[in-house]
C-alpha cells in the first residue's frame, strides 16, 4: 500500500463514518495498516482534528526529466520553486530509456508510470494548482498523457529541450487553460529536437524552432539542449519561477537577436522531408559498403 | 517545507515524528476542563473517567487534541 491509498481510505473513512463513531473506526482502520504509514495516518488525524483545510493557493510543480539528464536539473528546480509559499515540487522519474527505445516505437512503460504518479500526486492534494516542468523525453512523456488521461491537467505548463511535433494539437488538449500559460523555451544551439525528428517517429523539432502557433509561447535562448540548468545561467530563476508564482512571463533578448535558422536545417526539422533524406542517406550507404564488400 | 494541503503536513509531521525531533501527544479533555494525555491515538480508550466529575466521559473527536513537544527540550 502506498502513502496515497493511505491518504485516500482516511479521507474515506473521515467522511463518510458519523462523528460520534469517527474515531473507533479510524482506530479499527489504523490496526490494519502496516507499522510504516502509522505516523502518516496520525499527521492526517492531527490536521482533521485541528481543523486545517487545504489552500486554494497550494501549488504542486511536477518535473519529468528527460532520458539523458537522469534527473538531476530536477535538484535545482526544486530548490529554487519550493522556495515559494506553498509550493511542492514533485520530481518523477522513470526507469531508463536507452537511445534505442527512444527512436523505436515501444515508449508506453514510462507514459504509464509518469501517468499514474501524477494521478497520486493529484489524489493527495485534490485542491491544489497543478503545473508541469518538462524536458525533452519528459516533454513527448506530456504529450501522450494529456490526449489519454482527461482526468489530468495543468494550470501552466514550461516545455524546454521540447522534442513534441510542433503540430501537435494543444487547442484541443488544453481547452481549460487560460491565454499564454504554456511556455516553450527553445535552445537556438540544440540539435538534439532536430535529429529525434529526422531518425524517428512520434518527435519534433520544437525545441529547436518552435510551435509558433498561437496556444503557445515560444521563448528563444542562445542555449544547448539543457543549458536551462546551468546554474550560472539562473534560466530558472529568472524565467520560470515568476511564471509558476504569477504568470509572469519574462521576455528573452535572444528572441530578437537569434540568427536566422538555414534552409538546411528547416528541411532537416520537416518530418517528412528530414527523415526521407535521413533515410535516404543510410540506405544508399548500406547499398554502396554492401558492393564495397560483396 | 512548507505546508499548503493536509497530506503536506502529514507527511510533515511523520517525518519530524519519525525523526525525533517532536513527540506526539494525544490529550482528552474531560467536561470539567482538566485531561488526560496519551501517547498515540491508538492508546485511546472508548470510555475514560473524569476523576473530577466521577462520570464516565466518551472519547471522540469532539474532546480529543494533539500536541507536539519538542524532543530536544526534554530531559534525557
Amino acid at each position: 500500500m502506498k502513502s496515497v491509498d493511505v491518504f485516500r481510505i482516511f479521507n474515506s473513512t473521515w467522511d463518510n463514518s458519523y462523528p460520534d463513531k469517527r474515531l473507533s473506526q479510524l482506530q479499527s482502520l489504523r490496526q490494519t495498516l502496516d507499522s510504516e504509514h502509522h505516523e502518516f495516518f496520525d499527521g492526517m488525524l492531527d490536521a482533521k482534528l485541528a481543523g486545517i483545510q487545504d489552500l486554494a493557493t497550494a501549488t504542486v510543480v511536477i518535473l519529468i526529466h528527460g532520458i539523458q539528464t537522469d534527473g538531476a536539473w530536477q535538484k535545482i528546480v526544486e530548490k529554487e520553486i519550493g522556495s515559494l509559499p506553498h509550493t511542492n515540487v514533485i520530481g518523477l522519474g522513470y526507469e531508463c530509456v536507452s537511445p534505442l527505445q527512444l527512436a523505436s516505437p515501444i515508449r508506453r512503460a514510462p507514459i504509464e508510470k509518469i501517468k499514474q504518479d501524477i494521478r497520486d500526486a493529484r489524489a493527495r492534494e485534490p485542491a491544489a494548482r497543478f503545473m508541469v516542468i518538462a524536458h525533452s523525453f519528459g516533454s513527448y512523456i506530456l504529450s501522450r498523457i494529456l490526449p489519454s488521461a482527461t482526468d489530468i491537467s495543468f494550470e501552466r505548463i514550461i516545455l524546454c529541450g521540447c522534442i513534441i511535433p510542433t503540430n501537435y494539437p494543444w487547442g484541443h488538449y488544453t481547452r481549460q487553460m487560460a491565454p499564454k500559460s504554456i511556455l516553450n523555451d527553445v535552445g537556438t544551439r540544440d540539435f538534439y529536437p532536430v535529429m529525434a525528428t529526422f531518425t524517428s517517429f512520434g518527435y519534433g523539432s520544437s525545441g529547436r524552432k518552435g510551435f509558433q502557433n498561437p496556444h503557445i509561447k515560444d521563448r528563444y535562448f542562445d542555449y544547448g539542449h539543457s543549458d536551462f540548468f546551468v546554474p550560472e545561467k539562473k534560466h530558472v530563476e529568472t524565467y520560470w519561477k515568476p511564471f509558476i508564482k504569477q504568470g509572469e512571463i519574462i521576455e528573452s533578448k535572444w528572441d530578437q537577436e537569434k540568427p536566422k535558422t538555414g534552409i538546411t536545417l528547416l528541411m532537416l526539422c520537416h518530418p517528412y522531408i528530414g527523415r526521407t533524406l535521413f533515410y535516404a542517406i543510410i540506405i544508399s550507404l548500406a547499398i554502396v559498403l554492401t558492393l564495397y564488400f560483396l | 517545507m512548507q505546508a499548503g494541503s493536509t497530506s503536506r503536513l502529514a507527511r510533515l509531521v511523520s517525518i519530524l515524528v519519525e525523526g525525533e525531533i517532536i513527540r506526539r501527544e494525544v490529550v482528552v479533555r474531560f467536561p470539567s476542563g482538566s485531561g488526560i494525555t496519551f501517547e498515540s491515538y491508538s492508546d485511546l480508550p472508548f470510555l475514560i473517567r473524569d476523576p473530577d466529575r466521577d462520570i464516565d466521559v466518551r472519547v471522540t473527536e469532539e474532546n480529543i487534541e494533539a500536541s507536539y513537544i519538542l524532543v530536544t527540550n526534554e530531559v534525557s
